[in-house]
C-alpha cells in the first residue's frame, strides 16, 4: 500500500514541480523551457506506470473478468434440454389442436382429415405437411416406451413435438440402450460408491486440502499418527502407490503377498507366541521391540482415501509392516528414530509422505539434527537405495528366521543403536553435571 | 548386313536395339550367351510368384490393351499346389493380410476378387487402438461419416488369407488362359545381360535370366530367357535387385513378429450387431419412437444415439516395454489372426508355450498391465503347471480396470495348433525402384514394419501402378522397358512407400519409448512419455479431420 502511495506521491510531486516550472517558464516565454517540463512529465509518467503496482491488480481483475466471461460464453451454447418451455395459448397453433370432432361444426376442423379406404364412418388425420420429430421420454424404462409408442400418446407433457421445416428426419438406425445412461460428474454432492469398506472417495481439491492440512498438522505435532497416515494416502495417488504396487507385482514374493492379502493385527500376530521364539529371530526382536516401545500391532489406521482397492491394500500393508522395519533396523520410536526410518523408507519405497516427513528434522534439537545429518540420513539413503524392497518381505513367513540372516539377505546394515547413544550422552551429561555440582564453582548450582 | 527376320518379338525391336553399340554397363554379372530363339524372348518377365507378382501378371492379362504381351512369371514353388489349396472352414492359415478398399477395387477390376472364397474373408469396420502405458484409445472407423450421411458403415479393410488370394489369382489366370506364362518350380540361377549378335538381335541391354527348373522327372534343365522388362517381385532378398546393383537402406528392428490363428469367444449380440437376439426386436423396431434426436442442423446430429452396425473389429494394443504392439485381426466364424511384434526372446518363449498357456498369455497381453504380462512370460511353461497362466490371468483381471464392453477386446479361447510362427521384422527400402528394363515391386522394393498391415497393400499398389505404366507404354507404342517410361511408376510409388514405411517406423519408435532398455525406462520419464503419447492419441482421435485423413491416406 505504501509503495502505491509512494509512487503516486512522486507522480504528484513531479507533476506539481513541473507545473510550477512550466508556469515560471511560461512567464519567461522560453521555448526550450516549454519542451523541458513536457519531456520531464512524460518520463515521470512512464516511470510511474512501470512502477505502479495498482496496474497489476487491475490486470489481474480484468483478466479474471474476461476469462470468466469467455468461459461462460464459450461453453457449449445449447444442450438438448436447454430450450425453455414457452406457454402458448390454446388457439395459437390450431393445426396442432385435436379438439372434439364435432362433425357439424366444420370450421373447427383445422387438421386435414380423410376417410381411410373410403369408409365414410371413420376419419383419420392426414399426415402433417410439416416434418415432425418426436423426442420420446428417454428416462422411461424401455418397455414402457414401447407401450407408449403403441398407444401413440399425443403431444402432451411427457413428449415434445418439434417441427423442423425442410430437413428430413432419419430413422432406421437403432439407438443402442447403453448410451441412455449418463455418467454424472463426480462432485461433492455426487460421490461414487466406495470400492472397499471404509473407502471415502475424494475429489481432487479435497485431496489437495487433505494433503496440505495433514502436512501442517503432522509437522506441528509429529505424534499425530492419523495425520501422517492421511498425508500418506493423499499424496500417494495416483503415481507413487501404483509404482509401489507394480514393484510388488514384479517380485514373486510380493505377488504372493498380494494374492494372500495377510493382515498384521494383534489377532494374527500372537505376541505370546512371538515372545517364546529364540532370541535372534525376527519374531522375537519384533515382540521385544513392541514391548520396549509399549505399542501393539493395532495402532495402525485403516486406509480410507486411496481409490483402487489393491493399492489400498498395499498402503495398509506398508503401514502395518512399519513396526517390522523398526524391529529390523533397531531404530526407536521417538521422533529422531522415526525420522531416520522414514528416510530409509523414502529411499526404499518412494512414497512421497516419507520424504515429506523429513521436514520434521526442523523440529529436532541441534544435537539430534547433527546426529541425523552425520549418521542416520547417510545410513538411510545408502541402505534404502541399495537394499531390496522391504515391502516384498513376507513377514509372516520370516518370523523364525535369524535377524542377521534377514538383514544380510535384504542388504541392510544396522545403524548405531540410537537409544543407547542417547542414554550414553544423557548419562555423560548427568555425570558432568554432578561433577560440576560437587566441585561447586562459584557456588552456583547448574 | 542381313537381318534375320525373327518371329513376332523382334518386330518390336527398335532400330537402336538392333544396331546400337553397347553402352557402359552398370549391371554386375557377366554376360551370358543367349540363343536368338524367339521362344525365349519375352516382353515382361516377373520373378516371384507371390501375391504381388501374380497380381501384376493378372492385371496385364486381364486388360485387353496389354494381354497380347508375352509374359512369364518365375516362381520356385509349385503353383498348381497353391491353386489346389484347401482348408476346412474352421481352420485358417496363419498368414493373412488386411487388404485396403483401394486394393480390393484393384483386385475386382482385374477380375480376381470373385475367385476368392468369400466365406473365408472378413471385412472389418473398425480398428480399436490402445496403449498399455496409459488409458488412451482411439477408434479408426467411418462412423462419423455413416451417421452424417445415414449410410452403411464403410469397410476399413478386409482380412484375406494370403493363400486364398494367391489361389484366386491363379484361378483368374486360368480363366484368362494365361497359365502357360507361369514357370513354376523354376529358380533363377543367374541374371545377366544379353549379347549383341551382329547378325541378329542386340540384346546387350536386355536382362537374360538363366533358369533352373526342377520338378521334372529328368535332371533339372537350364534355360535362358530374355526380358524386355524384368520385374522383381521376389521378396526382401531379391536377386533381381542385386543384379541391377540397386542398394538398399534400412535396418533390422531386432524384433520378431509372432503370428498365430486364434479362436475367440463368441461375442453376445451387442446393440452394435445388425441382428439382435431379442425376439421382440422386430416389433420394437417397427413401433419404436427412437428416431434421431432433434438438432438444429443435420451436421450437428449427435452420433451418441445412432451407432451403425459393425461387422467386425480389429484390435491393436501397444506394449511399450515388451517390444511392440499386439494385434488381433478378425477372421470369419469367431476366428482371428494374431500378429505380435516383440523381442526375439519373448517370441521364442511364446512359441514354446502350450496352446492353453499361450491363449492365457495373449488374453493377458490384451488386458493386463505390462508388469503382469512380463510376469506371465517369465512363468515356466512346463506341463506340470499348466493352469498357472490361467489362474494368474483370472486373478489379475479382477484387479485391473477394464475398458467398457464396446471397446473391450475379445477373449481368446484357443490357439489353432501348429499355427504359432515368427518372422524377423526389418525395414528396407531400395535406393531406386527402377533401372533400365527393370522394375521392382512389392517386398523387393520396400519392406516395412507390420504394425499398420500395409506391406502387402503397398505391394499390390505397386502392381497396379506398374500395370498402368506398362499399359501407358503400350498405348503409345513405346518400349515397355524404356527407363524414361518407367520413371512414371517410380515417381508414383517411391514417395508413397517411403511415407508409409517411415511413418510406421516413427510410430513404432514412439510407441517403444518408455519401455525397457530405452533411455526412459519404467520410471517417471516413462510415465510422462506415456502421458504425452496419450495426448497425441487424443489429438488424432478428436481433432476433426486428422483421423479421416490418416485413414484415407492409408486406404
Amino acid at each position: 500500500m505504501s509503495a502505491m502511495f509512494r509512487a503516486t506521491q512522486i507522480l504528484r510531486a513531479d507533476v506539481a514541480g513541473s507545473m510550477k516550472s512550466m508556469g515560471q517558464s511560461m512567464q519567461n516565454m522560453k521555448p526550450d523551457a516549454m519542451k523541458g517540463p513536457n519531456k520531464q512529465q512524460d518520463t515521470v509518467l512512464k516511470r510511474g506506470a512501470r512502477r505502479d503496482p495498482e496496474l497489476y491488480v487491475l490486470l489481474g481483475i480484468m483478466s479474471g473478468a474476461f476469462g470468466l466471461a469467455g468461459w461462460y460464453f464459450g461453453r457449449k451454447p445449447t444442450s438438448a434440454t436447454s430450450e425453455a418451455e414457452v406457454s402458448v395459448a390454446n388457439s395459437s397453433m390450431p393445426w396442432e389442436v385435436e379438439g372434439d370432432h364435432d362433425h357439424e361444426d366444420h370450421s373447427k376442423h383445422f387438421k386435414y382429415q380423410y376417410h381411410p379406404r373410403g369408409d365414410k364412418g371413420s376419419t383419420k388425420n392426414a399426415p402433417s405437411a410439416l416434418n415432425t420429430v418426436v423426442i420420446p421420454n428417454v428416462t422411461l424404462p424401455r418397455d414402457l416406451r414401447l407401450l407408449r409408442a403403441i398407444i401413440r400418446a399425443p403431444a402432451s407433457a411427457s413428449s415434445r413435438t418439434i417441427t423442423r421445416i425442410g430437413t428430413t428426419t432419419t430413422s432406421g438406425l437403432r439407438a443402442p440402450n447403453e448410451k441412455r445412461q449418463q455418467t454424472r460428474h463426480f462432485s461433492i454432492l455426487n460421490r461414487p460408491p466406495p470400492n472397499y469398506p471404509g473407502h471415502v472417495p475424494l475429489t481432487f481439491i479435497e485431496r489437495l486440502g487433505l494433503a496440505a492440512g495433514s502436512a501442517i498438522a503432522s509437522l506441528a505435532n509429529p505424534r499425530r499418527g492419523d495425520m501422517i497416515a492421511a498425508l500418506g494416502e493423499a499424496t500417494a495417488q495416483p503415481f507413487f502407490i501404483r509404482r509401489l504396487k507394480e514393484r510388488m507385482l514384479a517380485d514373486p514374493t510380493g505377488r504372493r503377498i498380494l494374492r494372500d492379502r495377510p493382515r498384521i493385527t494383534s489377532k494374527t500376530m500372537s505376541l505370546e507366541r512371538l515372545r517364546k521364539l529364540p532370541d535372534n529371530t525376527v519374531g522375537r526382536t519384533y515382540a521385544a521391540w513392541l514391548d520396549r516401545e509399549g505399542v501393539t500391532p493395532d495402532t495402525r489406521d485403516q486406509v480410507r482415501y486411496i481409490d483402487d482397492e489393491e493399492e489400498a491394500y498395499v498402503m495398509q500393508r506398508y503401514r502395518e509392516c512399519h513396526d517390522f522395519y523398526h524391529a529390523v533396523t533397531g531404530l526407536p520410536i521417538f521422533v529422531e528414530g522415526e525420522v531416520g526410518l522414514k528416510a530409509f523408507e523414502f529411499a526404499n519405497t518412494g512414497l512421497p509422505m516419507t520424504g515429506l516427513s523429513l521436514a520434521a528434522i526442523l523440529r529436532l534439537k541441534p544435537a539430534e539434527r547433527q546426529r541425523m545429518f552425520e549418521t542416520y540420513l547417510p545410513w538411510a539413503f545408502s541402505n534404502g537405495l541399495k537394499s531390496k524392497d522391504v515391502i516384498n518381505v513376507y513377514w509372516e513367513e520370516e518370523l523364525e528366521t535369524d535377524v542377521e540372516d534377514l538383514r544380510a539377505r535384504l542388504g541392510i546394515e544396522q545403524p548405531p543403536d540410537l537409544r543407547q547413544t542417547r542414554k550414553q550422552i544423557r548419562d555423560a551429561k548427568k555425570a558432568a553435571k554432578e561433577a560440576k555440582q560437587t566441585v561447586g564453582v562459584d557456588g552456583v548450582i547448574l | 548386313m542381313s537381318l534375320r527376320v525373327a518371329s513376332r518379338p523382334s518386330k518390336y525391336l527398335c532400330k537402336s536395339c538392333r544396331f546400337d553399340l553397347s553402352r557402359a554397363r552398370k549391371r554386375k554379372y557377366g554376360t551370358s550367351s543367349i540363343t536368338s530363339n524367339p521362344q525365349d524372348i519375352y516382353d515382361v518377365v516377373t520373378v516371384g510368384g507371390g501375391p504381388v507378382g501374380l497380381a501384376l501378371l493378372t492385371a496385364l492379362k486381364s486388360s485387353p490393351a496389354t494381354s497380347h504381351l508375352r509374359c512369364a512369371l518365375i516362381e520356385t514353388q509349385t503353383l498348381p499346389k497353391q491353386k489346389s489349396w484347401d482348408l476346412p472352414p474352421d481352420q485358417y492359415s496363419n498368414r493373412a493380410s488386411s487388404i485396403t478398399p483401394t486394393n480390393q477395387s484393384f483386385l475386382e477390376s482385374i477380375g480376381a476378387w470373385k475367385h476368392l472364397d468369400l466365406r473365408r474373408v472378413q471385412p472389418y469396420d473398425e480398428m480399436q487402438v490402445g496403449d498399455a502405458g496409459n488409458d488412451a484409445s482411439i477408434q479408426f472407423d467411418w462412423k462419423a461419416e455413416a451417421v452424417r450421411y445415414n449410410a452403411p458403415l464403410r469397410t476399413v479393410a478386409t482380412m484375406v488369407e494370403n493363400a486364398n488370394l494367391t489361389r484366386a489369382l491363379l484361378r483368374r489366370l486360368e480363366e484368362l488362359d494365361a497359365e502357360d506364362c507361369l514357370l513354376s518350380s523354376s529358380s533363377v540361377a543367374s541374371i545377366g545381360n544379353g549379347i549383341d549378335d551382329p547378325e541378329g538381335l542386340n540384346l546387350s541391354n536386355w536382362p537374360v535370366i538363366s533358369l533352373n527348373s526342377a520338378g521334372t522327372a529328368e535332371s533339372s534343365s537350364t534355360r535362358q530367357i530374355a526380358a524386355r522388362l524384368l520385374i522383381g517381385a521376389d521378396g526382401i532378398n531379391s536377386p533381381v535387385r542385386t543384379f541391377a546393383g540397386i542398394s538398399t537402406n534400412g535396418w533390422d528392428y531386432n524384433r520378431h513378429g509372432v503370428v498365430a490363428t486364434l479362436k475367440l469367444e463368441p461375442q453376445p449380440d451387442s446393440p452394435f450387431s445388425s441382428s439382435s437376439s431379442d425376439p421382440n426386436s422386430a416389433l420394437e423396431d417397427f413401433l419404436s419412437d427412437d428416431t434421431q434426436t432433434t438438432s438444429t442442423s443435420p451436421s450437428q446430429a449427435t452420433n451418441e444415439n445412432i451407432t451403425p452396425s459393425n461387422r467386425a473389429t480389429a484390435y491393436q494394443r501397444f506394449l511399450p516395454s515388451l517390444g511392440g504392439p499386439i494385434a488381433i485381426l478378425p477372421l470369419p466364424n469367431n476366428h482371428a489372426s494374431l500378429v505380435w511384434s516383440t523381442t526375439p526372446q519373448i517370441a521364442s518363449t511364446l512359441k514354446s508355450l502350450s496352446p492353453s498357456a499361450l491363449a492365457s498369455t495373449i488374453n493377458a497381453a490384451l488386458r493386463l498391465n505390462e508388469v503382469d504380462i512380463k510376469y506371465m512370460l517369465s512363468l515356466p511353461s512346463s506341463s506340470d503347471n499348466e493352469h498357472d497362466h490361467e489362474s494368474e490371468l483370472t486373478w489379475r483381471l479382477q484387479h485391473t480396470p477394464q475398458p467398457p464392453p464396446a471397446r473391450a477386446p475379445p477373449m481368446i479361447t484357443a490357439v489353432q495348433p501348429h499355427t504359432p510362427a515368427s518372422f524377423p521384422l526389418r525395414l528396407r527400402n531400395a535406393s531406386s525402384y527402377i533401372s533400365p528394363r527393370l522394375a521392382l515391386a512389392g517386398d523387393a522394393a520396400h519392406t516395412i514394419h507390420p504394425l499398420a498391415g500395409q506391406g502387402l497393400n503397398l505391394g499390390l499398389g505397386d502392381a497396379e501402378a506398374l500395370a498402368r505404366c506398362i499399359l501407358g507404354s503400350v498405348a503409345c507404342g513405346a518400349d515397355v522397358g524404356d527407363a524414361m517410361r518407367l520413371e512414371g511408376y517410380s515417381a508414383e510409388r517411391y514417395g508413397r512407400a517411403v511415407e508409409m514405411g517411415g511413418g510406421v517406423d516413427v510410430l513404432n519408435g514412439v510407441y517403444q519409448m518408455g519401455g525397457e532398455g530405452s533411455l526412459s525406462g519404467d520410471g517417471v520419464v516413462g510415465g510422462l512419455l506415456g502421458r504425452m503419447r496419450g495426448l497425441g492419441m487424443w489429438v488424432v482421435g478428436n481433432v476433426p479431420g486428422v483421423k479421416e485423413g490418416i485413414m484415407r491416406r492409408a486406404g
